[in-house]
């Protein structure tokens, strides 16, 4: 089994067609490709090209709902919609079947509330690293401030804080880092944080359909970690965290 | 000919020795025939050492890498590796060694690579390195060459959606508005082949040159990549090493 922590569902763009549509249908293809059983899908509220409308959670919805053993939902809300975006991120998880919140660590009372809502429900939540070091400390408040939520950092710090993600998780036993974009792009990198944090503490994330999961996969796989740490990379740990069963 | 602008020589890799052979190895499995090597970044690159290590290898381009915090031994260096070893082009990593790159210091290293005619490879779109800070080196250095690594998430996906760019600047634009600036896609072409389509949004496909970061990038998931974003034959041929052997002279 093959789990991936990071998809998205967008209209238009993928890698193949750029400009053309997208359909859950062609995420599941590039799944395929990769032999990825399930992903965490979140909505691309961001990314569409200009003409196309941005998806959203119900967009996600009917898309779990034609392939509800592929795409697991991850839930966007949009923070300017205060009280509304916690109650819709508390649907999709209650009514909804979603497994996960895409959560942004911005200074705002309303992500605060995503968190402790998130926290409440035992729902984990993932958040982008890239870029700008003032993040970290940021993600790590977060994490004492609720110790029994789960954390997913997606690209773990790539490419240039990788060291800044790994000191955080290491204070944070409820951080975990997700390898999307960086199990193709350098691998050697996510080998070095597993010894860093611990093998139990990486996800696979594929990040399709802006990247290929093909490679993804290949990248893990090339590490040659073992088959016990390769199938908690590319399985076991998110089963573990997302309560798959 | 495919034609790798960024590779490493270290001593030892992934916790085992690592020597040409083993780059060469990796370089093979994407068919790339030529590749520029740079020794590891270290405080100290050690030129010299990758010098011993690539003579009479003539598939690997010798660039060398110094640190301009280090002042005139800098210089030095350069022009040793340069002159001594026929490196061919300068590597500056401004986010590792951290300083500016238009910052005074870097400047007599630029001086020199404009007076030797030598490329330039530097990290670019983090700290030290944000593309407006390339784009004001570039205005000032405009008969330098310059090939910004863009690593990962290349500040460049709004260009193509009409957003506002962010203060730092986006690579994209740096590269359309300067002649001399080049986009170096290594962690990108595998890892997010579509901001490759957005980019070919803004700027010409002979502005993107193709590197693998080998050892630790894996230079047939670069190329695979790449190929995948299905840009033709001739776009291909250009990012994956005609545009690059024309910067290099060869």
């Amino acid at each position: 089994m093959i789990y991936c922590c990071e998809s998205y569902l967008p209209n238009s763009g993928n890698p193949y067609l750029c400009g053309d549509s997208f359909e859950p249908a062609d995420l599941i293809r590039m799944l395929d490709e990769a032999g990825i059983d399930a992903a965490l899908t979140i909505p691309a509220p961001e990314a569409p090209l200009p003409g196309w409308p941005p998806t959203n959670n119900e967009t996600l919805k009917e898309a779990m709902d034609l392939y509800p053993s592929r795409i697991l939902g991850c839930c966007h809300v949009d923070l300017h919609r205060g009280r509304e975006a916690v109650e819709e991120f508390r649907r999709a998880v209650t009514a909804w079947g979603f497994k996960g919140l895409k959560l942004s660590v911005a200074p705002s009372d309303t992500a605060d509330a995503l968190a402790r809502t998130a926290a409440d429900l035992g729902t984990p939540v993932t958040i982008h690293t890239n870029g700008s070091a003032d993040l970290y400390p940021r993600i790590a408040a977060l994490a004492k401030r609720y110790p029994g939520l789960s954390i997913v950092m997606e690209h773990l710090g790539y490419r240039y804080h990788v060291g800044l993600a790994v000191e955080i998780a290491r204070q944070c036993p409820n951080l975990y880092l997700a390898c999307t974009v960086v199990a193709p792009a350098e691998p050697v990198v996510v080998r070095r944080v597993i010894q860093a944090v611990g093998v139990e503490r990486m996800l696979f994330g594929s990040n399709a359909p802006w990247a290929i999961p093909y490679y993804g996969v290949a990248g893990i796989q090339r590490l040659g970690l073992g088959r016990e740490d390769e199938e908690l990379v590319l399985s076991g740990n998110f089963r573990r965290i997302y309560r798959m069963g | 000919m495919r034609f790798d602008f960024q590779t490493f020589l270290p001593r030892s890799f992934d916790g085992r020795p690592f020597g040409p052979e083993d780059l060469t190895a990796l370089e093979d499995e994407a068919g790339i025939e030529r590749f520029v090597v740079m020794p590891e970044t270290t405080e100290r690159p050690d030129n010299a050492g990758l010098a011993g290590r690539i003579q009479g290898r003539p598939r690997m381009i010798g660039c060398a890498s110094v640190n301009p915090a280090l002042g005139a031994e800098a210089v030095k260096g350069f022009e040793e590796a340069a002159h001594r070893f026929g490196f061919r082009g300068l590597r500056l990593s401004p986010l590792t060694h951290g300083y500016p790159i238009d910052g005074e210091v870097a400047r007599p290293l630029l001086e020199r690579a404009r007076e030797m005619g030598a490329p330039v490879t530097t990290e670019s779109c983090s700290e030290g390195c944000w593309p407006s800070q390339i784009a004001r080196v570039a205005g000032r250095f405009p008969e330098v060459t310059i090939i910004a690594d863009v690593g990962f998430r290349p500040l460049a996906p709004p260009v193509s959606l009409g957003l506002a760019p962010p203060p730092e600047g986006r690579i994209a634009d740096v590269a359309r508005e300067h002649p001399n600036v080049y986009i170096g896609m290594t962690a990108l072409a595998m890892a997010e082949t579509y901001l490759i389509k957005r980019i070919v949004g803004a700027v010409s496909t002979d502005k993107l040159i193709f590197g693998s970061n080998a050892p630790s990038g894996i230079p047939l998931f670069s190329v695979g990549g790449l190929r995948r974003a299905g840009l033709g034959e001739q776009a291909e041929g250009a990012i994956l090493g005609e545009t690059l052997r024309r910067i290099y002279g060869l």
